[in-house]
C-alpha cells in the first residue's frame, strides 16, 4: 500500500491517479496507522510553507518514525521544500529538518514563479532516475527551492537563473521539486521507478 | 532552460468541444477528453478548458469532464469560466484541474484572488484579462483622465488597453497594465492575457499588448488571441516577450500540430520542449 498524506494541500487527484497506474493499492489519508502500516508515502504540497507546517503538526511524529524505519518517501514541491529545516517564506515555523538546510526565494530572475518546463541534470544515477535521460524536460511551479547544508543529498539540479537542487535522496528519502505526476510520460517514469523501490 | 509553453484551449459548451475539429480516427471528436489525450500525445505543455456555458446547472457537466480528463492526462490542466466564488475554486480543483482562471469575478472582487491564493497557492490561480484597445488622439495625451494609463504608440496612433468583463461585452475603463500590477499584489499566478481585438481574426497576436503585459509584471504571461500560424507563435515569443501562447482553431481544424508548432519555434531559437 502507497499512502499519500493528507494535511489539506490541494490537488491530491491528479498524484493519486498517477500512483494508481502502477499499484493498485493506493490511499489518501491522515490517519497516522494508516500511514505506519504503508509500504511507501508521498508528501505532495501545494501552497504556503507556514499554513502547510501548522497543518502537518499532528503528523509529524508519524513522518520522523516512517523514515527512521526507511520506508521509502517521495516528498514532491513544496513536500519537498518541508523537508529541510525553514524557509524564507516563514521564517518563524520550523520544517521537518529531515534534511539539513533552508528553503530560499528567487532573486534577479524575470519572472516569478518559475513556471513550466525545464530540464532536470542528473548529479547521481539514483534507482528514480532509472531509464530517464539527462536533460528531461519536467513540470516546475514555484517560488522557492532548496539549499541543502550537505551537498551529497542533491542528486539532480535544474537552471533558473541559478542552478538550483530540484532532485535530493538521503537514504530512502527523495523529493522533487517538479511535479512528476503532471510530466507527461517522463514524469510516469519517476512515478513507477518509486513505486518499485524496495 | 525553461522552456516556453503551447498550450491548446477547449472552448467547452455542455460538456463539448464547440470549436470544430478536424481530426480523424477518434472516437468522438467532439470529446474534451479524447481532444486533450490527442495534444498531449502531441507534446502539447498544457491543457486550458474554458466552459463557456457556465451556468450553475451546468457547472456538474465541466466537473465530470475534468474527472475524466485527469484521470487520463497527465500535463497541467486549467479550467475557465464563471468561476465566482472559493467554493468554485475547491471543486474544480478537487475533481483534479491544477489552475483555474478567474475573468469577471476579479474584477467585480479582487478579493476573491487573494482568498484563492491565500487558501490554494498563488500557483492555481489564473487571472484572464481580455483586453481591447483604447485609441487616444495625440493631443489628449496630457489629459488628467489618461494620466494612470499605460499608452503605448501603435501603428494607427497611440492607445491604452481596457479591461472588458462578461465575455467582452462590458467596457470596465480599467487599465489592462494596472490591473495586471494589481492581481500580482494581490497573489495571482499566472496570466491568461487575451486581445478582443485580434481576437477570431487569425492575423497575429496582438503584441504591443502583450509586451506591454510582460514586461511591467513578474507573472508569467500566456498570450491568447488572433493565433494563425506558426510564425505567429514565434512573434509572440520573441517580440511579445510572452511566456506560454494559447490556441485553439489552428491546432483543431489540423492545420499544425502541436509538434509542428515547437519544430518550428525551435529552428528559429525558442527553447521548447520536444
Amino acid at each position: 500500500m502507497i499512502t499519500i498524506i493528507d494535511y489539506n494541500a490541494g490537488n491530491l487527484r491528479s498524484i493519486k491517479k498517477a500512483v494508481e497506474l502502477y499499484e493498485r493499492n493506493v490511499v489518501i489519508t491522515n490517519d497516522k496507522e494508516e500511514i505506519l502500516s504503508a509500504d511507501k508515502v508521498i508528501l505532495p504540497g501545494v501552497g504556503n510553507f507556514g499554513d502547510a507546517m501548522k497543518n502537518l503538526e499532528n503528523l509529524k511524529d508519524v513522518i520522523y518514525k516512517i523514515v527512521e524505519e526507511r520506508v521509502p518517501f517521495l516528498g514532491i514541491c513544496l513536500g519537498m521544500q518541508l523537508l529541510l529545516e525553514e524557509s524564507e517564506e516563514c521564517k518563524d515555523i520550523e520544517g521537518l529538518g529531515i534534511i539539513k538546510g533552508n528553503v530560499v526565494k528567487f532573486k534577479n530572475v524575470d519572472k516569478i514563479p518559475h513556471m513550466g518546463w525545464n530540464n532536470v541534470k542528473k548529479v547521481k544515477d539514483i534507482p528514480l532516475f532509472e531509464n530517464i535521460k539527462d536533460n528531461e524536460y519536467f513540470y516546475f511551479v514555484h517560488s522557492y527551492y532548496v539549499n541543502p547544508t550537505e551537498e551529497d543529498v542533491i542528486v539532480g539540479t535544474c537552471d533558473y537563473g541559478i542552478e538550483f537542487p530540484c532532485v535530493i535522496n538521503k537514504d530512502n528519502v527523495y523529493a522533487t521539486q517538479f511535479h512528476p505526476e503532471k510530466s507527461g510520460k517522463v514524469g510516469l517514469k519517476m512515478i513507477e521507478n518509486f513505486v518499485e523501490l524496495i | 532552460m525553461l522552456t516556453k509553453r503551447i498550450i491548446p484551449c477547449l472552448d467547452i459548451k455542455d460538456g463539448r468541444v464547440v470549436k470544430g475539429t478536424r481530426f480523424l480516427n477518434l472516437r468522438d471528436a467532439g470529446d474534451p477528453v479524447e481532444l486533450s489525450k490527442v495534444y498531449d500525445e502531441q507534446g502539447a505543455d498544457e491543457i486550458v478548458f474554458l466552459d463557456i456555458t457556465a451556468s450553475y446547472e451546468k457547472r456538474d457537466i465541466l466537473i465530470d469532464l475534468v474527472e475524466r480528463t485527469a484521470e487520463q492526462v497527465f500535463i497541467p490542466l486549467t479550467v475557465g469560466g464563471g468561476v465566482k466564488s472559493v467554493e468554485d475554486f475547491r471543486r474544480i480543483l478537487r475533481a483534479g484541474a491544477d489552475k483555474i482562471s478567474v475573468n469577471t469575478a476579479a474584477v467585480k472582487n479582487p478579493n476573491l484572488v487573494k482568498e484563492a491564493a491565500d487558501i490554494f497557492g498563488s500557483q492555481c490561480v489564473v487571472v484572464a484579462i481580455d483586453a481591447k484597445r483604447h485609441y487616444v488622439n495625440e493631443g489628449d495625451l496630457e489629459k488628467e483622465e489618461n494620466q494612470d494609463k499605460y499608452i503605448v504608440k501603435t501603428e494607427n496612433g497611440y492607445c491604452w488597453f481596457e479591461v472588458y468583463i462578461y465575455g467582452g461585452r462590458k467596457g470596465t475603463g480599467i487599465d489592462a497594465v494596472q490591473w495586471a500590477k494589481k492581481v500580482e499584489e494581490l497573489g495571482a499566478g499566472e496570466i491568461l492575457l487575451t486581445s478582443m481585438d485580434a481576437d477570431g481574426t487569425k492575423n497575429g497576436y496582438d503584441l504591443l499588448l502583450t509586451k506591454a503585459i510582460s514586461e511591467n509584471t513578474k507573472l508569467p504571461v500566456i498570450a491568447s488571441g488572433g493565433c494563425g500560424n506558426a510564425q505567429h507563435v514565434y512573434e509572440a515569443f520573441k517580440f511579445g516577450k510572452a511566456d506560454a501562447a494559447l490556441m485553439a482553431s489552428i491546432l483543431h481544424y489540423g492545420e499544425y500540430t502541436v509538434e509542428e508548432i515547437k519544430l518550428y519555434l525551435k529552428e528559429r531559437g525558442i527553447p521548447v520542449r520536444l
